[in-house]
């Protein structure tokens, strides 16, 4: 290869310099949850045991009783103290695994005395990226009013999307945009370190933890007086519960503007019937219109 | 040195070439989540990874995320990521037009012909290191190699702008 083929390339790469290690510590968390893979378990056990160092093997004998040790302790300093990562525990839960992830929230918000509900079912898969979802809206104005939307994208390619107001047309769309996923900045917060916990406290009698994403304290978000967001996990799970935005009140006060509930946060294992989840569901009697 | 020192001197030594390597590739908050899966899998295998410790992370991102495009059109996919977030990313590419043509002409190669050139051109590895990644013959791997260059330069001939004609300056990446 000549020099000049190098050249031309090397200038239009796009991360020209390696950028700095992140921090090891979510890495390390998700560490735990990899010897726990389900693809990992389903090797067969004496070729991993062969594959894996002895001292490694002796210090996994040893997790029992480890974990028996931290459960006394924590048992004698009343439970929810102790050295426990709660930021890195919820890190691995809101992380995407390699099943079918169901979630099903419900969004209120309440603009000018009009209600409007929104109710959320979303299947997603990480590898490959896919996702369906669908929607059930209500609205308040002066009658209730409720749309239907089911949305789905495949692999690399269309958007596929129908909605209840025109029940005739499916629309294909170019999928220019990336797959969504509502739980990606708190990942990035615990990332950058600004996931922190607050308090474990209880909810309609279930115990949980509050968290919260502190904005960052330079860039546009600190100039702005970006406020923070909540996070309520289940203290068992560490699945997400609510998140609650804010905006600053009078007095530069924090007031709730926005809640999420999730009612479901849960990775089904992918089965053939799960992913079926992921494909837009018949319309009969609908037609393909393609936009864009 | 104990597993997890071990690990951690491979994390320090390498986590940043593994993170440029796969930001080069796909979008920055996929690349976290590829350079995660790859210091997970070499600490499910520690005992395998050889000395040439970068080239091997390297050769376990590649296919990391060879499995995430699994079931794409692969060529739309990559056409779609690398033309607008490289032109978005590299500002020489927004001033000079000849730039923007690189990144087409890359983004118009068969993918075994890209990834030899990049991991020449942007992981500035020699062909023994390229081979090593790709799991080929060094010997091999130079065969591609030129056939690569052969294609992608005639794949930039073809987008010059003919004698006379005014740049394409104002021709965005994105029509690819």
């Amino acid at each position: 290869m000549n020099a000049d083929t190098i050249d031309r390339l090397r200038r239009v790469n796009p991360v020209p310099e390696d950028p700095p290690a992140p921090p090891l510590a979510p890495l390390l968390a998700l560490r735990e949850r990899g010897l726990s893979d389900p693809r990992e378990a389903s090797r067969p056990s004496a070729q991993r045991s062969a594959a894996w160092p002895l001292n490694r093997r002796r210090v996994l004998a040893l997790v029992p009783i480890a974990l028996a040790c931290a459960l006394l302790v924590l048992a004698l300093r009343g439970g929810g103290g102790g050295q426990f990562d709660v930021a890195a525990a919820v890190y691995r839960a809101i992380t995407p695994g390699h099943g079918v992830r169901y979630v099903v929230t419900d969004q209120e918000s309440d603009t000018d005395g009009k209600r409007t509900l929104l109710h959320v079912q979303r299947w997603s898969t990480r590898d490959p990226a896919s996702e369906r979802s669908v929607s059930l809206e209500r609205r308040n104005y002066g009658r209730e009013r409720s749309v239907l939307v089911e949305a789905a994208i495949a692999p690399g390619s269309t958007w596929s999307s129908w909605w209840s107001g025109r029940p005739g047309v499916i629309e294909h769309t170019k999928a220019t945009g990336t797959q969504r996923d509502e739980v990606a900045i708190l990942r990035a917060a615990y990332r950058a370190g600004r996931l922190r916990v607050l308090e474990k406290t209880e909810l309609n009698g279930h115990s949980i933890y509050r968290l919260r994403v502190v904005p960052p304290r330079t860039g546009p978000a600190a100039r702005n007086r970006a406020t923070p967001t909540d996070l309520l996990v289940n203290a068992s799970t560490f699945a997400p519960i609510e998140v609650i935005d804010y905006a600053r009140g009078p007095h530069g006060r924090l007031r709730p503007t926005f809640v999420l509930h999730y009612r479901t946060f849960v990775e089904l294992p992918a089965t053939p019937a799960n992913l079926a989840h992921l494909k837009l569901a018949p319309h009969p009697g609908a037609h393909v219109m393609q936009r864009g | 040195m104990t597993d997890d020192e071990r690990f951690e001197a491979l994390y320090g030594a390498h986590a940043g070439a593994v993170l440029a390597y796969a930001r080069r590739r796909t979008s920055p908050a996929n690349a976290d989540d590829v350079m995660a899966d790859v210091f997970l899998i070499a600490w499910r295998r520690l005992a395998d990874v050889p000395r040439d410790e970068r080239v091997w992370l390297l050769g376990v991102a590649r296919r990391v995320l060879a499995n995430q495009r699994r079931g794409h059109t692969r060529q739309r996919a990559l056409r779609e990521r690398l033309a607008p977030e490289l032109a978005a990313t590299s500002p020489s590419a927004d001033r000079d037009p000849r730039d923007a043509r690189v990144l087409r002409a890359l983004a118009g190669l068969r993918e075994d012909d890209r990834e030899a050139l990049l991991l020449l051109g942007w992981e500035e590895l020699s062909h023994a290191e390229a081979a090593r990644v790709l799991g080929i013959r060094a010997r091999t791997f130079s065969v591609r190699a030129h056939r690569a260059r052969r294609r992608f330069a005639r794949a930039l001939a073809a987008l010059e702008p003919a004698p006379g004609e005014s740049s394409d300056a104002s021709l965005p990446v994105e029509v690819l």
